[in-house]
């Protein structure tokens, strides 16, 4: 595959990556360097991922496993730095985005990769199951809990 | 919440779609607190849902295109090598295998000649010539048994 080739792939997903990169950061800035990683990485891997579905499914693994990776990069820097930031004033945001952001950074990994998923595009079942490699009533449960789980912890 | 506690658990099922079970719908239809929560309940997880979705499905920067793009490397031209080195190679390669194997070859009948030549008989030295009389030649099997009977 040539460089345009690559390039309307990248095209095609980056709503994808950069909005699942985006529900676990929560960080748009943050979430743009995850989505260039996340496709660099494929460029390197091209030749095993020809099949469409096969790239669309491995770009959204990976997406989630960069961010969260990245995220505990940014939680580790903020417990080194939470002295000197002491008394600094969280960023601002919408307060019912901060709570829904931090209650989905509550679910669990595996939770959340469903819920994700699911929100991102659309998905149904079904793909999200070939995606995560789990079985289709699996993914159903799993999103079942984190949006209870959300319900109950998540202010009105 | 003011409903009662022991049902909020079934309340927050049903606000995300589980049926309702028949106790609950038992309840809601003795309990209009509980009636109250079922329906906020199912309004927040609405807000949640779109709340989670306005959250993935936000636009990504346009720079995100163009940055990915720059930061691929460049590919490793393939390096090619010309036909004629390449024949003049298996050449070298043959001929240096054709003459390792016939100069093999004589070494090997070298060897065998030299080892026929230098052989000598196992007996030759139980044989000591005492008597220039006796046969220097190394007797052949059984000959000097039946030399021996003849004498007898």
């Amino acid at each position: 595959m040539d460089d345009t080739g690559f390039e309307e792939l990248v095209r095609a997903h980056e709503r994808l990556v950069f909005g699942l990169a985006r529900g676990v950061l929560g960080d748009a800035a943050e979430a743009e360097d995850v989505a260039q990683d996340v496709f660099l990485r494929a460029y390197r891997k091209l030749e095993g991922l020809r099949d469409r579905q096969k790239f669309r499914a491995w770009v959204a693994r990976m997406s989630i496993r960069l961010a969260l990776n990245r995220r505990r990069g940014i939680h580790r820097a903020h417990l080194r730095d939470a002295e000197w930031l002491r008394g600094v004033p969280p960023a601002i945001a919408p307060a019912s985005d901060l709570a829904l952001r931090q209650g989905i950074a509550r679910l669990s990994h595996k939770l959340r990769s469903v819920l994700l998923l699911c929100a991102v595009e659309g998905m149904d079942a079904a793909e999200v199951a070939r995606i995560l490699r789990v079985p289709e009533g699996t993914v159903r449960s799993r999103l079942h809990l984190a949006r209870k789980q959300l319900l109950l912890e998540v202010g009105p | 919440m003011t409903a009662c506690v022991d049902w909020s658990d079934e309340l927050a099922d049903a606000a995300l779609g589980r049926p309702v079970s028949a106790p609950l719908a038992a309840h809601l239809a003795a309990c209009a607190a509980c009636r109250g929560d079922l329906e906020e309940l199912r309004a927040r997880a609405a807000r949640l849902d779109a709340g989670v979705r306005r959250l993935v499905r936000s636009d990504p920067p346009p720079s995100l295109v163009p940055r990915t793009l720059s930061a691929i490397p460049p590919r490793p031209s393939p390096r090619r090598i010309p036909l004629a080195w390449a024949a003049a190679a298996l050449i070298v390669l043959g001929g240096a295998f054709t003459v390792g194997r016939h100069r093999s070859e004589e070494a090997r009948v070298a060897d065998a000649a030299r080892a026929v030549g230098a052989w000598t008989s196992p007996t030759r030295s139980l044989l000591p010539d005492p008597n220039p009389s006796q046969p220097v030649e190394v007797p052949r099997l059984g000959e000097t048994y039946f030399d021996a009977a003849k004498e007898n």
